[in-house]
């Protein structure tokens, strides 16, 4: 008996001390961002998961702009979610690479509580056989884009964060392919590993003002965009990554609507992405003790999961081959 | 007594030596060897710092060196100090990254690359609120197109020499530890350099049939011209977070880097605390090397604990810096 207790207790202890130790560690310590009656300023806005988030966040009492190039979608995008939930969004006009109409925009709009980069373009390709335009262009838009918004969205956010004293927030939306780069991805990858980069070092700048960084990891999700690529996707990433999209966009928004509104740093979107989560938290910061717990955890099981995976990836890269070489 | 000790031990060896025959199974791509000897390299950022060192390296074991940087002169100055060095005659390319049709010339009039090094950059560290576009444009052409560009323009003839001697070619990839975690006053530095790291796993599934192997190096601050002209501008709160891990020389990390790409690993740490950040986030990378997989999965555990002491520690000091006053809006 006296055994049983013994051995409860030093299997406990440690559990327990890690515990402890990580809800004392975990930084930046969580806080609410509330979007009622707050501005939400969504790029991407007029389709897919943008849309869905702009009439989700609406749906919440949110004050919502949506940002896209095409003013015909836009007007259609703002038609709709009048049509389903009464509310009116105000629309802008801009391209993303342009950092002076993203800056108008965001005159334009007003001072931005919650902004969401959305936006993004996904060519599939080998990179032996795309075209640097295309490279050029996801990195433009995705990356670069990115920039020229929180550019132009920080100095007035910040200062009504000042006036108000409640917490806003920055969320970029990666991509599993931002954790992970598989056949076909170099340059979507590369466009999406950097936005970590980025939010890695500016939570570490805002957190100081009170401005929360947020990520997001969808998989693919059914959306006008994803119809797009599939379309150009190399056979390798069909067998590598599935030929069907994982979730709706609807169910996206959702999640990263709740993510956001805890302010937390990586938010997953599903099983598998929290799974991926785990194995690519790196060295990202961590505010909820739980998930840290589980990180720390399962760390060493889902590398041998990512490892698995990789050994299978290749499998699949070498008997393609293979078959095309017989052919 | 000898006996039952024995089976303790072998119950407690037992899971570790599964574990290490699993991963001799699983691990991808399979190792190799890049030989330098009498092969071509090509090194960009060439003419200083841990390019330069790199050249003169790889030029003393025997491989032909090309080195491509902007500067006409500095190059010059670098092939002399090869040529002392050494003996060998470095072949040198001017041209800026930046310039896809200029580097795609440079390239396709040079003799097929065995061995690629991407390892131009430039850092400048700032606050993203302070910093102008400009620079952050700066450092992504340079350190994720120009990278971009120079792959483009060594990849087909690359293939078809790896495939007519059968000998396995690099792609390398000089990364930092600004590409494992991301810090203040690293936004568009970090995003550079991050963005390798998708780059690469992406590009290993697409060059591993054609016999290519790719690898990320990740040095620390590394003791080059690059280093001091960087240190001038750094915000006063990047400094004591930089402070975490210590400096190295160029020399030391073009040595290990070199190993690194010889021995075809995907990532290459330079320093001890280099080699737990690398453990810390391996993420989803392939990785050629048994051992290293062993550690990666032994350690991966503490090492998310360790980053998230870290965490703690960079959080405080940022909220115990006085930040210094922003630029009128």
């Amino acid at each position: 008996m006296g055994y049983l207790l013994l051995l409860l207790l030093l299997f406990f202890v440690p559990f327990l001390a890690l515990a402890a130790a990580l809800a004392f560690l975990v930084r930046p310590h969580p806080v609410h961002v509330p979007i009622k009656g707050r501005h939400v300023f969504i790029t991407g806005g007029s389709s897919g998961i943008g849309l869905a988030l702009a009439r989700q966040a609406a749906v919440e009492g949110a004050r919502v702009s949506i940002l896209a190039r095409g003013a015909a979608r836009l007007q259609e995008a703002r038609d709709g979610i009048r049509l389903a939930t009464g509310v009116e969004v105000a629309t802008f006009s801009a391209d993303v690479r342009d950092a002076d109409a993203v800056a108008k925009a965001l005159e334009a709009s007003g001072p931005v509580d919650v902004l969401v980069c959305n936006h993004g373009v996904f060519s599939p390709q080998e990179l032996d056989k795309q075209d640097l335009e295309e490279v050029r262009f996801m990195v433009e838009v995705n990356l670069m884009g990115t920039f020229h918004l929180i550019k132009a969205a920080l100095p007035p956010m910040k200062r009504n964060v000042k006036a108000t004293g409640l917490p806003a927030s920055i969320a970029i939306m990666s991509s599993q392919a931002g954790q992970v780069g598989i056949y076909g991805y170099t340059a979507y990858s590369a466009s999406k590993f950097a936005l970590r980069g980025l939010a890695e070092a500016l939570q570490h700048e805002l957190i100081s003002d009170n401005i929360r960084v947020s990520m997001i990891f969808p998989p693919d999700t059914e959306t006008p965009g994803y119809a797009e690529e599939h379309r150009r996707r190399p056979d390798v990433t069909n067998l590598i990554a599935g030929s069907s999209p994982g979730m709706k966009a609807d169910d996206v928004a959702k999640t990263a609507l709740d993510g956001i509104k805890s302010s937390r740093f990586i938010i997953p979107c599903n099983f598998e992405g929290s799974m991926l989560s785990i194995a690519t938290a790196g060295l990202s910061p961590q505010g909820s003790y739980f998930t840290a717990l589980v990180e720390v955890l399962f760390a060493g099981s889902m590398r041998f999961l990512g490892l698995i995976f990789q050994w299978n990836w290749f499998r699949i890269i070498e008997r393609w081959h293979a078959r095309m070489k017989n052919s | 007594m000898a006996s039952s000790f024995s089976f303790l031990l072998l119950l407690f060896v037992f899971p570790f030596a599964a574990l290490l025959l699993a991963l001799a199974v699983l691990v991808r791509p399979r190792p190799a060897r890049i030989p330098l000897k009498g092969r071509h390299l090509l090194v960009s950022g060439g003419s200083s710092g841990i390019g330069l060192a790199i050249a003169r390296r790889a030029a003393a074991e025997g491989a032909r060196v090309s080195i491509l940087a902007r500067d006409r002169s500095r190059l010059d100055e670098a092939r002399e100090t090869i040529r002392l060095a050494t003996g060998v005659d470095a072949s040198v390319i001017a041209v800026d990254v930046r310039d896809a049709e200029g580097v795609a010339r440079a390239i396709e009039a040079l003799d097929p690359v065995d061995v690629l090094i991407c390892n131009q950059g430039v850092f400048v560290p700032q606050e993203l609120d302070l910093q102008s576009l400009d620079e952050v444009r700066f450092m992504v052409d340079v350190n994720l197109m120009g990278t971009f560009h120079l792959i483009k323009a060594a990849l087909p003839a690359m293939k078809k020499r790896a495939r007519e001697t059968g000998i396995p070619a690099s792609i390398a990839l000089m990364s930092s530890q600004a590409g494992q975690v991301g810090v203040y006053g690293y936004t568009a530095y970090s995003a550079s350099k991050f963005a390798l790291r998708g780059l690469a796993e992406a590009l290993q599934h697409e060059v591993v049939a054609d016999n290519i192997h790719v690898t990320l190096i990740f040095p620390p601050d590394t003791e080059t011209p690059g280093l001091a002209e960087e240190l001038k501008r750094r915000p006063e709160v990047t400094n004591k977070i930089a402070a975490s891990t210590g400096g190295m020389k160029a020399d030391e990390v073009a040595q290990i880097a070199l190993n690194g790409i010889k021995s075809a690993l995907f990532v290459v740490p330079c320093n001890f605390e280099g080699a737990m950040l690398c453990i810390a986030t391996a993420g989803l990378s392939p990785q050629p090397s048994i051992f290293m997989a062993f550690r990666e999965v032994l350690g991966a555990s503490l090492m998310r604990l360790v980053g998230l002491c870290f965490q703690w520690n960079w959080f405080g000091v940022i909220s115990d810096t006085p930040r210094r006053a922003c630029r009128a809006e």
